[in-house]
């Protein structure tokens, strides 16, 4: 809202003060009627299909059949929660993860779940729901103090305070304010130039990150609960936006267990469902959804096998020659880019490009060790990474499309990579550098009767 | 092209019985010599201009540029004849199957049941030579395309797959 008006003030050349008054304006006129059109939705489910009346001036009625419905979203934001309203959002199967749907902007939180209820059971609202259906079964939590470690060390919250940091930084610059630039001029004469003052503040500035990080975290996870429903799953969390997603067991495409070097130290782990069609707006913008967002190792693989018993943790390592791409893959840039800054850029950062390089050594190693693959119970489970590892178990009824690539190397090395393509939104998974026969072997696993006519020695239709 | 090296090299996928039109080549061809010839342009209102302004060595540069216009020449044309032997189709009774590619190699198999929808594109040069380019979408962002087809093809095309989806869980 602020950049806004910021926006709108530098492109009309008012006053910020004008504008941000004309926008309050604007709000106190559109209250009413957004009170008005919050009174006037009704909905009714019959006929397999969901129908929601709302609006004043305009009143619309959008009509979604129930089989098309692949989540109910019900959320939160601040301002919705300081007078008890949630937003609700009923994601259908047509068209992007951006688009279409049905959205109700202000309702009461009863009226949200009964219709939430309604539409997932496939019942007529009004039907009673015993209270053990409503309340579900918590399957999940996970204590703050989790939460504030796996952010510490996850990284992941780092870009919104960087980045909010940044947007501060600019603002100040522009006020070009003369105190401002005096306090900053003496902040500048502070930094240190010997090496154990640089070595502090990284220290500090690490730690700093790293706090924030936690913080991040805490907020948006906080009070994380994975309560099991009839059919379906619901993931509620934060601290400050409540939010709660609803996830269709039957939708589910894949399992992914998630992990990076710090949290295998610490014996920590994240589990994530994809799911064909879970609304985007939140950060899992492509059907990700957190079903634990950390928690000890042992603990996310007993949810896991929980949600889906066919779960297993069984992997086949890749073929050897995979190593050597793993570690030039890792290594190479950084190297090149050290020779590069070695000629044309002062030394330390060459040094530097040449330190990264090495760091990346064991790196490419821990990469080629993660890979592996094996189909196994029904699940085919694949992993990859080492600084972001995921251990994906996908469900082959999931799997949409397949490709098999091979660039020129993987044909030098003898590897190949098979991609299974998940349902819409929830991306595809790969078996990467593996054995053209392991390949063609899992294909003809997964689809028997499709892939043996496609497999070398097989006749052609029509030949001969 | 699966002889006895590439059999330990490559998947042991055998080829698909089908290949696009050979109108296609031409398309590619006119394609590559489009983008060759918009580069020989800009290449000499460069040179003319640079002359006009200063001093530049002329004869190298007029040298340098002839040269890349005979190599984009030269790569439409072969290009074109070995882009066309590599990208081959097949509609089997329980999946669409698609191989692409001679540098990078890719082997695509959807089957009928995830087949959402079937789109039909063509461009200028296309319609022109009475051809399209037929994309299989499925709910994922993986389609399968298949270039340098033509009508005659693509309805049949349409036909199969559409008597082949039939009942299949939609995703």
């Amino acid at each position: 809202m602020v950049g806004l008006i910021g926006i709108i003030s530098l492109v009309t050349g008012r006053s910020p003060l004008v504008v941000g008054l004309v926008m309050l304006g604007a709000v106190v006129v559109a209250a009413p009627f957004a009170v008005l059109a919050w009174l006037r939705f009704t909905y009714r489910v019959a006929d397999g299909r969901l129908e929601v009346r709302s609006g004043v001036l305009t009143r619309a009625v959008r009509t979604i059949p129930l089989d098309r419905v692949r989540g109910v979203d019900i959320s939160a934001p601040l301002l919705h929660r300081l007078t008890g309203l949630v937003q609700v959002r009923v994601d259908d199967a047509a068209g992007g993860a951006s688009a279409s749907g049905l959205r109700l902007a202000a309702v009461r939180r009863s009226d949200a779940e009964a219709l939430r209820e309604a539409v997932l059971s496939r019942r007529p609202a009004g039907g009673e729901a015993s209270a053990a259906e409503r309340e579900g079964r918590v399957l999940a939590t996970v204590p703050l103090g989790t939460l504030a470690l796996a952010g510490a060390t996850s990284g992941r919250y780092l870009a919104v305070p960087v980045a909010a940091l940044a947007g501060a930084l600019n603002a100040i610059r522009d006020a070009n304010v003369g105190w401002v630039d005096d306090l900053a001029g003496r902040g500048v004469d502070l930094v240190p130039t010997d090496p154990a003052g640089i070595a502090l503040l990284i220290v500090a500035a690490i730690a700093l990150a790293a706090g924030v990080a936690a913080v991040g975290s805490v907020i948006v996870d906080g009070g994380f609960r994975l309560i099991e429903r009839p059919g379906r799953l619901v993931a509620e969390r934060g601290l400050v936006g409540q939010r709660s997603v609803t996830i269709d067991r039957s939708r589910v495409r894949a399992l992914e267990v998630r992990d990076s070097p710090p949290w295998r130290v610490l014996d920590l782990a994240a589990l994530r469902a994809m799911v064909g069609g879970v609304p985007s707006g939140e950060r899992d913008a492509r059907g990700r959804t957190a079903l634990l967002p950390a928690g000890p190792a042992d603990e996310v693989w007993r949810l896991a096998r929980e949600i889906d018993p066919a779960s297993h943790a069984g992997l086949d390592p890749h073929p050897r020659a995979a190593l050597s791409r793993r570690l030039v893959r890792a290594a190479a840039l950084p190297a090149a880019g050290a020779v590069v800054a070695a000629v044309l850029a002062p030394w330390p950062v060459a040094v530097a490009l040449a330190a990264v390089a090495v760091l990346m050594v064991p790196v490419g190693l821990d990469r080629y060790r993660s890979l592996g693959n094996r189909l196994q119970s029904g699940r085919l489970g694949l992993r990859e990474g080492s600084l972001s590892r995921r251990h994906s178990l996908v469900v082959p009824q999931g799997i949409v499309a397949y490709r098999v690539s091979q660039s020129p190397f993987q044909r030098r090395a003898g590897l190949c990579t098979l991609r299974a393509f998940l349902g819409q939104g929830a991306g595809s998974r790969r078996a990467l550098d593996v054995a053209p026969a392991r390949a063609a072997g899992l294909l003809e696993r997964l689809e028997p009767d499709l892939v043996r006519p496609l497999l070398a020695g097989a006749p052609r239709p029509g030949d001969q | 092209m699966t002889g006895d090296a590439a059999a330990q090299t490559e998947p042991r996928l055998r080829p698909p019985a089908e290949s696009l039109d050979p109108r296609v080549k031409r398309l590619w061809a006119l394609h590559g010599l489009i983008a060759t010839g918009v580069v020989a342009v800009l290449g000499i209102v460069a040179i003319v201009v640079w002359s006009l302004a200063g001093d530049p060595p002329a004869a190298a540069l007029a040298a340098g540029l002839a040269g890349l216009v005979a190599l984009g020449v030269a790569a439409s044309l072969v290009g074109a004849r070995i882009a066309y032997r590599f990208l081959r189709f097949e509609v089997t009774p329980l999946g669409l199957y698609v191989q692409r590619g001679w540098i990078t190699r890719s082997w695509t198999i959807v089957p009928h049941t995830r087949i959402q929808a079937v789109e039909t594109t063509s461009g200028p040069l296309e319609r022109a030579l009475g051809l399209a380019t037929v994309e299989v979408r499925t709910a994922s962002a993986a389609a399968a395309r298949i270039p340098g087809l033509d009508e005659g093809r693509i309805a049949r095309l349409r036909e199969d797959l559409a008597a082949m989806a039939g009942e299949g869980e939609a995703t």
